[in-house]
This record gives structure tokens, sequence and C-alpha cells, in this order.
């Protein structure tokens, strides 16, 4: 550490390196050092360094310096502050510090730093240090509002004595410094009037009230105080207040300053701001304060590059005027304004000479400005400043055109060279247009006498309107129009020859006092750079504030908004309430009367139990009533009882009492009884052998009758048992029987669905007869018709013929093939049919249904049998004698005589009708199956009953009465002779001579014929008559029983 | 049937290894033993089972009532019977309805509607009707099948009365039901033929009304009617339904109505085997063999007691 600490010192004058690499090693390793070292050595040490060679970079380092250093930094600056020669600089340093605005600067007023430097201002006879030092305080004060209260008349003082520093030492300085002095009493009086306005109203009212203060306040203070408005403070605030520490705590520092320049009316001092103060924008002076001070600032490439483009004119002029085209250049580069100097004059001048003549004025004040630049010219060219210059504007003029010239040893030698003595003799004449406007008295001295008259007027209307800051930029402003004019005048090739020529160097006196005014300047430029900061600084926080208030705003809005929303929620939300509020009091309500219904029927209940009650309880009451009356009943009763078994009991005990009486008697009697038996047994004894015999026989009767009896039980038991062996057997013989009888029950069903069968077969062939019989009548009624037609058509004509045409008609409408011989059959059928309506009546009974049955067959069909046959009455005659001629009659009705014929029919009389016919069929069916099949049957049934049956003497009559129902209801009155007897049925076909089996067989031949070979030539009797057919079939069947049986 | 002695023990693997009319043969036979035949059981197994072709004459007899139950008077309604068709036979004859040159079918025909008195006269000859038409076709188809001429027009009589008697009514809904399987089986098929307008044009009257008599060759049509003689009529259905979808490739193809009638007309080439519960049916565009299975499941058929 310790042998760091001298390298660190040692490394202090690389600072001025011009290399920015080793530059920033070394500021690196400085700030490190701070950063870790704790002692004041360093800092020290930098101070020093920055006292002696006034080096930027060690401003740059000090002015941010971190808090442990802060109280060494004030301490040594406080130690500074007491040497006189480096008042100067540690002022510098201080401002630099103080307008930096560090964490730690409010500590300052607890530091014997402010002390020493309010005693500087207030003892110190430098002009150009009390300007330093007033502008440190100006910056300084809104830092430490607080400590108004312990030092504020120490800054009143300051300002009484600075304000009459002018009038108490006039000649002292130069008007330059007057001019500079004027600005920063200026602003330090707004400062103070804008932060402690009763305090320093009141101090003014005390301080200028004093006689020798008079001509100060006319002088200096007035002009200032007619700058400023009333600050409200002093109409609300008091003495106290003002200096109360609270009131600043709400303030920044920026907000005092804003406060300060709020109250003045001068737009050069306070900033324009919420239109206080309306400003020529072309005199705004802030654009040619640009800052200067870093060769990191952003501006420098912009100055730069605007030397660079430096108009037109500068290129031209030559090297030796560089020197003060770059100090010109300074103001220059800064004020672009410059560039038109005389609209800028034209617009500053009838500021103040609007009532003169003009051009009377104009052209004193161009023949002054000459002069003043004549002079300012020559004064400017040898000064020797321009290092200083440099040095303070760091590297901003190398771009300028002066390089080539050298670096600052060709200044030091021109300034050593250049000696300029004249101007010396009247130093104020520059200054003298600019320092009537700051100092009127002085002014108007200066003024008046060239221009006596306008003189009051001027200063009436125009002067005192001037602000101190005006009059400061007016001499700037001046000093470069001089400056130009005289360097465009000037051949300057010759002069900067005899200027080098001089020789010599510039008086000491006057390079200070310019040194010293850059310096104010610079100081100067420094203070409004930092107001300059102070508004951005303020402008950044109002906007912010601004769009802080923005989004509250919005955010009021929909605040608002949502509030609009929820209102309509409440409203909404109020109407259900209502709506619910309603319905709830209309449930009450129902509730109400539900209750109320409620409670009346509970009382109704009530009511009606106590009802019951008491009806119970009567009830009760009655019951017990009851039960009483019951006992007592009862209990009459036992007394009643009681009294009757009393009665029973009396006369029992009567009769008890006379049975007694009895019973003695009796005993009596039976003493005497058995005195009597004693007696008999004595006469018995006497008598008891006869009565043995007698016994004897008696008992020998009596066994034989037991023997016998015996004996004839014995016989019944035998019956018994005999006769229940009977009935066991008697029994199971019915057992049996009922056995038998149901299965000859199921054998009926079955025999009865065998014969339902055959039934239906037989019904069905029936039908099928019968249908094909209808068809056959209805073909002969067609025929017949056709015949009679014919016949009616014939009637006129002779029999014969008749018979002919028939049998042409025959022949024609047969197919062709029907022979001759076939006309004699039907012929001769014709003749049966008309043989047999004879013997109608002695048939007899059977054939009952022979005229009827083909009516009842079908009845539309009878008439025109009647009829054809009714009317053919007379021709059957006729036509018999034919048939009976022709020798081929094959038929056996030809030979038959008539009589032989009712034999034939006789035999079978119901043979000519359906009905008749179809019975017998079926009954014979069953009764003939039966008589046939009687044995097996029989047999079948005796197999079916087992042997014993037959065995038992009942059965044979059971048998017959089973058998006779079957067969008795059978035969009908015309079959049972047959079906008796058996052989009468066949007698009739046996006794039938055997024509009449020859016809069978010859009828049945011609259908085998025609059924089998189906002979087509064959003659076939087309026209066969339904009887005829019946009988063939009937005798067929006759035949077929006979072949049968 | 299991415990009854008299069968074959090995009865019961029979089934398994395929052989199935075996057993059916040896069933019917014992059915057929019984005295009075139970006819209800006889339906039943003709419902269940093919019949055996021996014994297929004798079973249609006595399911149409032509024989009746009991075996003892079979010999006497026989002739009966006999006697009968005789008789009408000799009647027409007589009245030369028919004559030697009649073909059979026309005597059939000229028999029957003598028995049901709807012969026209001689002299009015008409063309034969719808109805005449469908007996004769009928007639037809069961000449091939029986040899005897009066077992044969006993047979068309009672078959053709007893389908008119028990299924007059329901045939007119026969397609409705058609229809109805048809969807729910083929929907595609459905589709086409309503689109094309061939299911109107159907060829209903030959599958319904003469129950497939010369269309279905004559080995498949005796087992279609073992089952409607046994008493069902769906059989019809279903089996016009897989003929149907056994053709349906080739009806696809056919957008013209004629032509899909035409190709369902002449179906001689599907086969019908009977089987145990129903019916296959082969035909040449149906490689998979499509089983009708019907007996158990079909709503008319007589439950078995």
């Amino acid at each position: 550490m310790a042998r760091e600490q001298p390298n660190v010192g040692d490394l202090l004058p690389l600072l001025e390196s011009s290399d920015i690499h080793q530059l920033e090693e070394i500021k690196g390793l400085i700030n490190e050092h701070l950063s870790t070292e704790r002692g004041a050595m360093l800092l020290n040490g930098l101070v020093d360094y920055f006292l002696e060679s006034n080096s930027a970079q060690a401003i740059h380092i000090l002015s941010s310096v971190r808090e442990p250093h802060d109280k060494h930094l004030l301490d040594k600056m406080n130690e500074c502050m007491t040497k006189q020669a480096c008042r100067l600089p540690t002022l510098t340093l201080l401002g630099h510090v103080v307008r930096k605005q560090p964490s730690w600067i409010h500590k300052i007023s607890r530091y014997p730093l402010l002390l020493s430097l309010l005693k500087c201002l207030k003892t110190d006879l430098d002009v150009v240090v009390l300007i330093t030092g007033v502008l440190v305080l100006i910056t300084l004060l809104p830092m430490i509002p607080h400590a108004g209260k312990q030092h504020l008349y120490e800054f009143f003082d300051i300002f009484g004595r600075l304000a009459s520093w002018n009038l108490k030492n006039p000649g002292h300085i130069s008007e330059v410094y007057l001019i500079h002095l004027h600005a920063s009493i200026y602003s330090l009086f707004h400062r103070l009037y804008g932060m402690y306005p009763c305090n320093f109203v009141s101090y003014l009212r005390s301080h200028y009230n004093m006689k020798e203060n008079v001509d100060t306040f006319e002088e200096v203070v007035k002009p200032m105080l007619e700058h400023v408005r009333i600050h409200p403070e002093l109409v609300t605030g008091t003495k106290d207040h003002e200096l109360d520490p609270t009131r600043w705590k709400k303030f920044e520092i920026h907000d005092i300053v804003i406060e300060c320049a709020k109250v003045s009316l001068d737009p050069k001092e306070a900033s324009c701001e919420e239109g206080y103060a309306t400003m020529p924008g072309n005199f705004y002076p802030h654009p040619e304060l640009r800052p200067q001070d870093s060769v990191s600032s952003p501006y420098t490439d912009f100055h730069n590059s605007y030397g660079e483009n430096t108009p037109p004119p500068l290129p031209h002029l030559p090297l030796v005027d560089r020197n003060v085209i770059s100090l010109i250049g300074v103001l220059i580069v800064h004020s672009p304004m410059t560039q038109k100097p005389v609209p800028l004059q034209a617009s500053c001048l009838p500021f103040y000479f609007s009532k003169n003549s003009p051009a009377a004025i104009s052209e004193e004040l161009l023949k002054i400005t000459e002069d003043m630049w004549d002079l300012a010219g020559l004064r400017v060219f040898d000064s020797p400043f321009y290092r200083t210059t440099e040095t303070l504007t760091g590297t901003q003029e190398k771009p300028l055109p002066n390089p080539p010239l050298g670096g600052p040893d060709e200044v030091a030698k021109f300034s050593g060279l250049f000696s300029p003595s004249r101007p010396m003799k009247n130093p104020s004449l520059p200054y003298e247009a600019l320092f009537d406007l700051a100092l009127p008295r002085a002014a108007s001295l200066f003024v008046g006498r060239r221009t006596s008259e306008a003189r009051g007027r001027a200063e009436g209307e125009g002067m005192v309107n001037a602000s101190p800051l005006e009059v400061l930029d007016h001499l700037v402003q001046q000093g470069s129009d001089t400056h130009d004019k005289v360097l465009k005048r000037l051949p300057l090739p010759s002069k900067s020859a005899d200027w080098t020529h001089f020789g010599g160097s510039a008086p000491l006196d006057e390079l200070h006092t310019l040194r010293s005014q850059l310096l104010l300047l610079h100081s100067q430029l420094l203070y409004e750079r930092y107001k300059r900061e102070q508004h951005a600084v303020r402008n950044r926080r109002l906007l912010r504030r601004v769009i802080n208030a923005t989004a509250l705003e919005e955010q009021n809005n929909a605040m608002k908004d949502q509030l609009n929303l929820q209102s309509v929620d409440v409203v909404t939300l109020k109407e259900s309430l209502q709506v619910e509020q309603q319905r709830c009091r209309q449930l009450w309500d129902d509730r109400e009367t539900v209750v109320t219904r409620l409670h009346s029927q509970v009382r109704q209940l009530q009511q009606g139990r106590d009802d019951y009650y008491t009806k119970n309880q009567e009830l009760q009451v009655d019951k017990k009533m009851n039960e009483l009356e019951a006992d007592l009943q009862r209990a009459n009763n036992k007394v009643c009882h009681t009294g009757h078994l009393l009665n029973q009991m009396t006369i029992k005990l009567s009769t008890s009492e006379s049975t007694q009486q009895q019973m003695s008697f009796l005993n009596k009697q039976l003493l005497l009884l058995g005195e009597a038996h004693k007696l008999d047994v004595l006469q018995q004894q006497h008598t008891g052998s006869d009565n043995t015999k007698e016994a004897q026989m008696v008992q020998a009767s009596w066994g034989k009758e037991v023997e016998r009896l015996r004996q004839s039980l014995l016989q019944q038991g035998q019956k018994l048992e005999a006769a229940q062996q009977r009935v066991g057997e008697l029994e199971t013989q019915l057992t049996k029987k009922e056995h038998l009888i149901v299965e000859q029950k199921k054998f009926l069903e079955d025999v009865k669905g065998q014969a339902k069968g055959e039934l239906q077969a037989s019904e069905s062939r029936y039908q099928a007869q019968r249908r094909a019989t209808q068809l056959l009548q209805t073909e002969l009624l067609h025929l017949y018709s056709r015949l009679e037609m014919e016949g009616h058509a014939c009637l006129a004509t002779p029999s014969a013929a008749g018979v002919i045409t028939l049998h042409v008609f025959l022949c024609r409408y047969g197919n062709g093939s029907i022979m001759e011989p076939d006309g004699p059959v039907t012929l001769g059928t014709n003749k049966w049919s008309d043989d047999s309506r004879p013997y109608q009546s002695p048939r007899g009974n059977g054939s009952t249904l022979l005229p009827g049955q083909p009516k009842a067959n079908n009845p539309p069909k009878a008439p025109p049998v009647n009829s054809a046959s009714s009317t053919q009455d007379i021709p059957p005659p006729l036509l018999v004698e034919p048939s009976f001629s022709h020798p081929h009659a094959p038929l056996a009705t030809t030979p038959l005589p008539p009589d032989a014929v009712p034999l034939t029919v006789g035999s079978y009389p119901s043979a000519n009708s359906f009905l008749g016919m179809r019975a017998r069929e079926l009954f014979r069916n069953k009764s003939e199956s039966q008589c046939d099949e009687e044995p097996p049957h029989l047999a079948g049934l005796s197999q079916g009953l087992k042997t014993e049956l037959c065995v038992e003497p009942l059965f044979p009559p059971l048998g017959n009465a089973l058998t006779c129902p079957v067969s008795a209801p059978v035969p009908t009155p015309t079959l049972v002779p047959a079906s008796i007897v058996g052989a009468p049925l066949t007698v009739p076909a046996k006794e039938h001579p055997p024509e009449t089996r020859q016809r069978a067989i010859k009828q049945e031949s011609p259908t085998r014929e025609m059924g089998g070979a189906r002979g087509g030539a064959v003659a076939v009797a087309s026209e066969a008559q339904p009887r005829q057919q019946q009988q063939f079939r009937i005798m067929d069947y006759n035949e077929t029983q006979q072949e049968h049986s | 049937m299991a415990e009854d002695p008299q069968r074959n023990f090995r009865s019961a693997y029979y089934e398994k290894v395929g052989f199935r009319g075996v057993e059916e043969k040896k069933s019917l036979e014992i059915l057929l033993k019984d005295n009075p035949l139970d006819v209800e059981k006889l339906s039943t197994f003709s419902q269940r089972f093919p019949l055996p072709s021996m014994y297929r004459i004798h079973v249609w007899k006595v399911l149409l009532g032509i024989l009746p139950p009991h075996s003892d008077s079979h010999s006497l309604v026989g002739g009966y019977r006999r006697e009968q068709y005789q008789d009408v036979l000799e009647a027409l004859k007589v009245m030369r309805f028919v004559h030697m040159a009649t073909p059979q079918t026309q005597v059939y025909l000229r028999m029957f509607q003598l028995e049901s008195q709807v012969l026209p006269r001689r002299s009015d000859t008409s063309a034969p009707d719808e109805e005449d038409e469908d007996f004769l076709s009928i007639a037809r188809a069961m000449e091939e099948i029986v040899e005897d001429p009066m077992d044969c027009y006993w047979l068309i009589k009672n078959f053709v009365n007893q389908f008119n008697n028990k299924f007059g009514d329901s045939i007119p809904h026969l397609p409705k039901s058609l229809e109805h399987y048809l969807s729910v089986e083929e929907p595609r098929l459905l589709n086409h033929l309503k689109n094309t307008g061939a299911l109107a044009m159907l060829p209903y009257s030959l599958w319904f009304r003469r129950c497939f008599a010369g269309c279905l060759p004559e080995s498949s049509l005796q087992r279609v009617w073992d089952k409607v003689i046994s008493g069902s009529c769906k059989i019809l259905v279903f089996v016009a339904m897989e003929i149907l979808l056994s053709y349906k490739i080739v009806v696809m193809g056919t957008s013209r109505p004629e032509g899909v009638v035409s190709i369902l007309c002449n179906v001689s080439d599907v086969i019908i085997i009977g089987s145990a519960g129903g019916l296959r049916l082969f035909s040449p565009f149906c490689l998979p063999i499509t089983l009708i299975c019907f007996s158990p499941l079909l709503p008319d058929a007589p439950r078995e007691h």
C-alpha cells in the first residue's frame, strides 16, 4: 500500500496523456484505488494536481468522488480556500463538484467549507473570485435550502456587499467584470428572492432604508426588483415559515430552481415555463452555451463537424489572423446567429433608440463599434489568452484551421511577440455601449456626452427594462461583431507581419484581465448549463408525471366506466331485490294464511278432541255404571242362586231326613227280612232235593242248545268267508270289466275314426258320383231338349220318320262313330223308364222316396223329366215297337216279360233312388261287414276280454247287449230281411234267371271294355240314363257281393 | 329316440360323420308302423327332414288325406278312391269330355273340374284360364313324380285343394314377405330390382301359385313340396329368395326387367338338397352353399306336441 501510494501519485501527470487507452487505464486505476483506499492521500494529491495543472481529467475524477471521500475533499478544499492563491481554482473545483450534484452534497452545510466560502464572499476583494463564488453559491443554494436558517443573513450580507461593490469601489475593476458581477448578483437576487422572499424583502427594507445604501438601491437593486413579480409567499408566508426545513422537503432541487424562476419576469433569467414570460426566440441565449467541458461530450462531434463547415470567409484569413479567428470562432461556432451580424444589431439596437432619429444613431453607433472593434481587434490579436481558451475548451478548436500554425507553443510565441499597448489607453471603450445598459448611470453619463436629448427618454423607457443577462449577451455579441469588422477592414496579411514584428509580450495586467474574463465567461457558461440541466431534469420529471397523470386519467375513465356498469348492475340487482322482496312478502303472506288456517284447524281439532274426551269420559262412566249394574245383577243372581240353593238344600234336608227315616225303616225291614231269610233257608234246606233234578235237566238241555248254536255259528262263519271270497272275486271281475269297458271305448273310438275315414272316402266318392251323375243328367237334359226340339220339328211327320230322324240326329250329334245298335239301347231304356212308372204304386213301401228323390235332388231338373215323359206319353209306344222288333237288343229287358220287371225291381225296392241306394250301400257296408266280419270281431273281442270273461255265466247276456245295439239299428226296413237271413239277399240274384246274370255280365263287359281298352270304335251308350246306370251299378254290386260270399 | 332299443346304437354317430338319411328313414318307418298313423307327427317329420323317396308317395297320401290314418282301412279306402277315379273318368269319357288322345293332365283337369263342379259345357270350351294353367303345371310336375295315374290324380287334386284352402289367404302376402326378407338379407339386390322395375315383374305366380312346378327340377321340387304338403308355405318365400340370391350376380348385371324374369324363370340348374332342419340350395352361380333353414323358425309350422 505504501509502495503503491507514490505510484498512484506519480500516475497523476499521466492524466494529460493523449493516448485514450492509457488515459482510461489510469482513470480506472485511480478510481479503483479510491474505492479501496479510505485515506485522504490520493484525494489530496488529486486536488493538488488539479490546482497545479487545472486538469480536466482531475476535475472529472474529483467531481465524481464517492461517499467516504467527501469529507476529505471538502476538508481539502476548505484548506485550500484559506490560501489566497488557490482560492479561484478551488472555487472552480467546488463549482464543478456542486454542479455534479453528488449524493452527499447536502452535507456541505455541516462542513466548514460553506463557512469559508461565505467568509470568502464577504471578505474577498478579487472580483473574479467573487463572481465564481457567487455562482457556486447560487448553484448550491437550492441544494441546501435548510441551511438558510443558519446562514440566511450571511447570504443577504453577501448580496448587500456585492450589490454595493461597484459603488463602493468605483474604478477598481474593469467594466467587464462589473457586467459579470452584476449578472451574477442578479441571479443571486433571484435565487434569494425566490427562496426566502419574506426574509429577503425584510432584509432589503431594513438594509436599504439606511441613507448610505439608498444609492445602491437606486442603482442596482431597484432595477432588479423590476424584473420580479410579487412572490406569493409575501402574501401568505412568514419569516419563520420560510425557514422551516419541512417546507423544502417536498421540493427537489430543480423544483426550487423553477420556483425561483417563476417569480422572475426576465426571460433571460427565468426559463420560459407556464407562460410567465414570452421570449423572442432569436435571442435565446442557451444555444450559445453548449457544453464544452468534456471530450466525451456528445456535442463534440457536432462541433468538430461544424468547425469544418465554417463559413467560406474564414479559410481565406491569413495565418496570423488565425489566432483571432480561433477565438472568435469559439463564439461563431456556438452561435449560428452571428453569421448575420447586422440584422442582429438592428434587432437589438432599436431597443434603445427607437425614439431617436434612426439614421444618426445608427451612424454614430456604427462609428462607435468600428472604433471599438478597432481596439478590440488590436487587443484581441495580441491577446495571449488563446492558450487559456484552448485549455479551457479542450480539443474543441482542433478541427479549426489553426493546426497548420502549430500548437500552443506557437501561440505563446505570438503572445510573446505581441504587445498591444494602445488599447490600454481606453480600456473601457469597447464596452461603453454595453456598459450603459448594465449600469444605467454610467451609461447615461456616457451617452449623455453625445446625445443629451435622447438620454432621458432612453433611460426612462428602454434601458430600465434591460436585464443584466441581456447586457452580458450584448457584451459577448458586440465583442464578436466588432472583432469581425476589424478583421474585415484590416489588410490582414500586412498587419500580421507587423504584429509579429512588434514583438514583446502583452501587458500582464491585460492578460490577466482577459484570462479572468474568460474564466468568468466559462463559469457563467457552466452556471447556465447547470440551469439547463436542471430544466432537463425537471422536464423529465414533468414528462413522467404527465405520463402518470394520463395513465391515471385513463384508469379513472376505466373506473368510471366500471362504476357505470356496476351502477347498472346495482340497479338491476335492486330491481331483482324488489322482486324477490315482493315474492318473499307474498310467500310470507301465504304462509301467514296457511298458519292461520292451520291454527284454526288445530283449534277445531282440539275442540273435537275435547268433545271426544268428554264423550269418552261419559262413556267410561256409562261403562262403569254398566259394569256396576252387571256386578249388581251378578250379585243379585248370586243371591237368587244361593236362595235357590238354600231352598234346594232345605228340600234335600227334608228328603234326607225322610230317607233317614226310610232307612231306619228299611233297616228294620232288613232285619226282619234277614230273619225271614234265615227262616226261609231253613225251610229250603228241607225242600232242596227236588230242585236238583230239574236243574240238571235244564242244564243238559241248555248244554245241547249251546252245542247246536255253536255249530250253527261255525256254519255261518264259513258261509261268511265264502261270501267274502265271492265278493272279492266279483270285485276283481268288476275292475276287469271296467278296464275292458275302457278298452272297448278306446277301441270304439278307434273304430269310429276308422269308420269316419272310410265314410269320408265313400262320401267323397259319393260326391264324385253325384257330380258325375249331375253332369250326366245335365247332359241328358241337354240332349233331351235337343231331341224334343227335333221331335217338335218332326211332329207332323210319321213316327217312323221320327225314329229315323232321331237316329240320324244321334248319329250326327255323336262323334260319328255311334253305330246303329246304339239307338235301340236308348229306346229300350226309354221304354224301361216308361215301364217303371206303372209299377210305381205296387212297389210300395220301399220306394216312397223314389218319386220325391229326383225332385229333391235337383228340383229344377225334375220338371223337365216329367214334362219330357208327359210329352212323350204318346210317342213311347210308337218307339217301343221298333225296339222290340230290333234283333240286336242287348239288354235283358227285351226278352223279359213286363211282369218280370217288377220282380227285379221288387227285389231291390230302393234301387232307383240315389239316397236309398246310398243308404243301402252304407248300411250294407256296415251290416254286411259286420255280418261278414262278425266272427273275427267276436274273436277279437273274446281275445280282448281274455278267456276268463267267456267262462263267466253273466257275460253272454252282456255280450248280447253289447252286440245288439250295434246290429239293431243297422237294419233298415228294407234291409232287415237281407241282413238277418243273409240268404234272401242272394236269393233274388240267384233266383234271377240266367238272363239277369247274363245281362249283368253283358252290361259289365262293355264298361270294362271301355275302361280298359278305351276302344273308340266300340259303341258306347253315350246317352246312358242315370237310372240305368244305377241299375247297372246295383247289379254289378250284387254280383260282386255274390262273388264275395 | 335314442332310447329306442330297435334303433342302431351307432345312430348317435351318424350325424357326426355326415350321414343324415339313415336315421331319418328308420324313424319314419317307426312312425309308419303305428296303426292309427299320427298325422301330426308325420307332418312334423316331413318338415324337419327330407322324406325318403320310397315312402314319399305314401306319406303324401296320408298327409293329404287320400289315405285315412288307419292302415286297416287303407285297402278299402284305396278301393273307394280307385272306384271314384274310375267312375269320374268313365263319366267324362261317356260325356266325351276326354278321349283316347286327350293328354293325361288335361284329363286330370277335367276330372278336377267335374269334382269341383266347374266343368264347362262341352259346347263352350274356352281356353284354360290362369287357375287351370296352374293346375296343369302342377299336374305335369306331379305326373313326373308319380307313376300310377289314379294316385297321381288324387295327389294333384288333394294337393291343389289343400294348398288353396290352407294358404289361399296368405299367398297374396308372400311377395311382400319376400321383399322384407330380401331387404334384410341383400338390400342392394332389392334396390336393384326396385330400380329396374323388375320387382313387380318377378314370376310370383310361378313361384307361389304353382309352387315352383315347372321351375325346379323334379328332385328339388319333391323336397320343396314335402314342406308345402306338410303345411308350410313360407318355404316358397325362402326358396324364391335363395334363387334370387343365387342368381344375384347375373340379376345385378341385367337392367331390363324382362331379362331378369327370363333368368329367374329358367333356374333348372338349381339343386336343392334336403338336410336336417332345412334345405340346401346349390346353384352354379353361388359357390357357397346356402342353407334354407326354416322348419323350427317358421311361424306357420305346426308345433310338435
